[in-house]
């Protein structure tokens, strides 16, 4: 339970951060930009992680942010491979012309 | 119980070690050109293997102990892990055909499939909240690359976009959602946090319950419910064929038995409290996609309406998490785990007869199919008993599947949900039996199509499961229980 004023804070700017990485990936229509706000996300939860855990004394939530964080290099690797085979293809990084398929 | 050392029990006690294994030597074979025809062989060894020692630790899998407080190989995991290594067996059949066999690159592609694999066994087995994540990622990262593999082809390069852009946004908010119920909670361990709900059922947190909410709204978009369903028809109709097969299949089993597995072990206790969204979101994902569905003319795509049609009638088992049969066990696992395997096998079929249509007529549109009766009756007359199982006629899986959801949510007293179900399953009817009267009512137009043994063996086997789910499901269900 939440009995002090301090954890408040860092709950404030982790969800402040998370929102505006939905927002990012809501409203940019750059492939890359949009890529940031999802990074933008898990950097978010991994602060929001490191903080309830050194809160409660309990290792796991920091063991947890390594995990995020190799992760999150391997689906940059992925993303960024498709990113550069859309290129190639198509010569744009905009998700707007990425539309042949619609019903 | 710590895991022994013993390298033969790391082995044999659950297929994930031996399927790591043949995932990297196909990896590699892959890289000699003379060998590519063995392939096929070694991927088939390695899952039959997978399979086999699954099958040995059914008896086990009752009194499973967890390992290292990660991984529990339960009646729930086993049972799960059974049908995803079965439905591979069954995709790794439809690859065995030319215009596979001469892909590029085809080691990494069946290697890919396997190590997905391996994330869906982990989703359905975990026990702590950082395996569930780890899982969805081996198999997401996985799925990725399998949807764009057909890296010239425009249509694949934008579906596997589109699923890379989805599927990491929604990992950031399972993310979120993780970190917020274990913020309140304390701990990543299913057990711990099903103690916390109970000790806070009444009025919990409010960021505990902004965490669930969070957790729900990342399932739904990773099983493609309602309204976070927009991504899945063109990612499925952009991937190649067989990675939708898989996507549809493989995938959702892994997404609904990681779903169904922390709602039911942690949130349990307050599930007053999500059931309300639960049931808007089974409502909207059996009224839009079917209702989308039948204005639709590429059988691809149809299929991945029904597939989201379908991931509603399985949400439908998270309603039932308290639901008991007369001797006192629960029965909601048994019923998701019999929907999903009538489901799965007639995808398959399905998947496999639209891959033979478009293979030989270059197209994956209903016309393509027309006149398929007299161009090839076999296959037309499996792709109709498959088509009959998913829109819900009796004697067949699909209707068993159907009845045993909609009476488990009668139960419930849901009855307003049973209804529109019932109701969305009429309309299902309209889009299945377009593609069967292309096939019977119209004039032949297009190539004959010739099976090979392979397919042959997968419809027959497919179909033979179709009916014995479809006629003693009682038995096959009693098989699930936990």
């Amino acid at each position: 339970m939440l009995k002090e004023v301090f954890i408040d804070h860092y709950i404030y700017l982790a969800l402040t951060l998370f929102c505006i990485g939905i927002l990012g990936v809501l409203i940019r229509r750059n492939a890359i930009v949009l890529f940031m706000s999802i990074e933008l996300m898990l950097n978010s939860v991994n602060l929001l992680l490191v903080a309830f855990s050194s809160r409660m004394g309990d290792a796991a939530g920091q063991i947890f942010v390594f995990f995020i964080m190799t992760v999150a290099a391997a689906e940059v690797a992925v993303g960024l491979a498709i990113i550069v085979m859309l290129y190639r293809n198509t010569r744009s990084i905009d998700i707007g012309d990425a539309n042949k398929l619609k019903w | 119980m710590p895991i022994s050392n013993n390298l033969w029990s790391q082995l044999t006690d659950n297929p994930l070690m031996v399927l790591a294994i043949f995932g990297i030597i196909l990896m590699f074979v892959g890289l000699i050109p003379k060998m590519k025809e063995w392939l096929l062989t070694i991927g088939l060894v390695g899952l039959l293997a997978g399979w086999s020692i699954t099958l040995l630790n059914w008896e086990n899998s009752l009194t499973a102990t967890p390992i290292f407080n990660m991984l529990t190989f339960d009646r729930g995991a086993i049972v799960l892990t059974a049908i995803m290594i079965a439905t591979l067996i069954l995709i790794f059949l439809v690859t065995d055909h030319k215009s596979i066999i001469e892909m590029n690159h085809l080691g990494e592609y069946y290697a890919l499939m396997i190590f997905a694999l391996i994330g869906g066994i982990i989703m359905v087995s975990f026990k702590n909240l950082l395996m569930l994540f780890i899982g969805v990622e081996i198999l997401s990262i996985a799925s990725y690359i399998l949807a764009g593999f057909n890296k010239k082809n425009l249509l694949s390069n934008e579906a596997s976009l589109k699923y890379f852009l989805m599927g990491s946004f929604a990992s950031g908010i399972l993310l979120m959602g993780i970190t917020l119920v274990y913020g309140m909670s304390g701990s990543f361990d299913l057990e711990q946090i099903a103690a916390y709900t109970i000790m806070y059922n009444i009025h919990p947190p409010a960021l505990y319950f902004v965490g669930i909410l969070l957790l729900l709204v990342a399932f739904s978009f990773k099983v493609s419910a309602a309204p976070f369903h927009f991504w899945a028809p063109d990612v499925y109709q952009g991937a190649p064929t067989v990675s939708t097969a898989f996507m549809s299949t493989v995938v959702k089993t892994a997404a609904f038995g990681a779903f169904f597995r922390l709602f039911y072990s942690a949130f349990n206790f307050n599930s007053t409290i999500w059931n309300t969204t639960v049931i808007v979101i089974v409502a909207l994902t059996l009224i839009i996609p079917n209702l989308t569905a039948t204005r639709q003319t590429s059988f691809k795509r149809i299929l991945a309406y029904s597939g989201i049609a379908n991931a509603g009638f399985l949400m439908m088992v998270l309603l039932q998490t308290n639901l008991v049969n007369e001797n006192g066990t629960h029965i909601a696992q048994a019923n998701m785990a019999l929907y999903l395997t009538g489901y799965v096998i007639a995808n398959i079929i399905a998947f496999a007869a639209l891959f033979l249509v478009k293979d030989a007529t270059g197209s994956d549109e209903l016309e393509s199919f027309k006149g398929l009766s007299k161009r090839n009756p076999y296959l037309s007359a499996f792709l109709t008993l498959a088509m009959c199982s998913m829109a819900g006629i009796p004697a067949t899986a699909g209707f068993m599947g159907k009845y045993f959801m909609i009476s488990g949510l009668l139960q419930g007293g849901h009855l307003i949900l049973s209804i529109i179900a019932v109701l969305m399953s009429v309309v299902s009817l309209y889009y299945y039996f377009k593609v069967i009267k292309a096939m019977y009512m119209e004039e032949a137009d297009g190539a004959n199509i010739i099976l090979n043994p392979s397919y042959v063996f997968l419809f027959i086997i497919g179909i033979v499961i179709l009916f014995a789910v479809g006629l003693m499901p009682h038995y096959i269900r009693d098989l699930f229980l936990m």
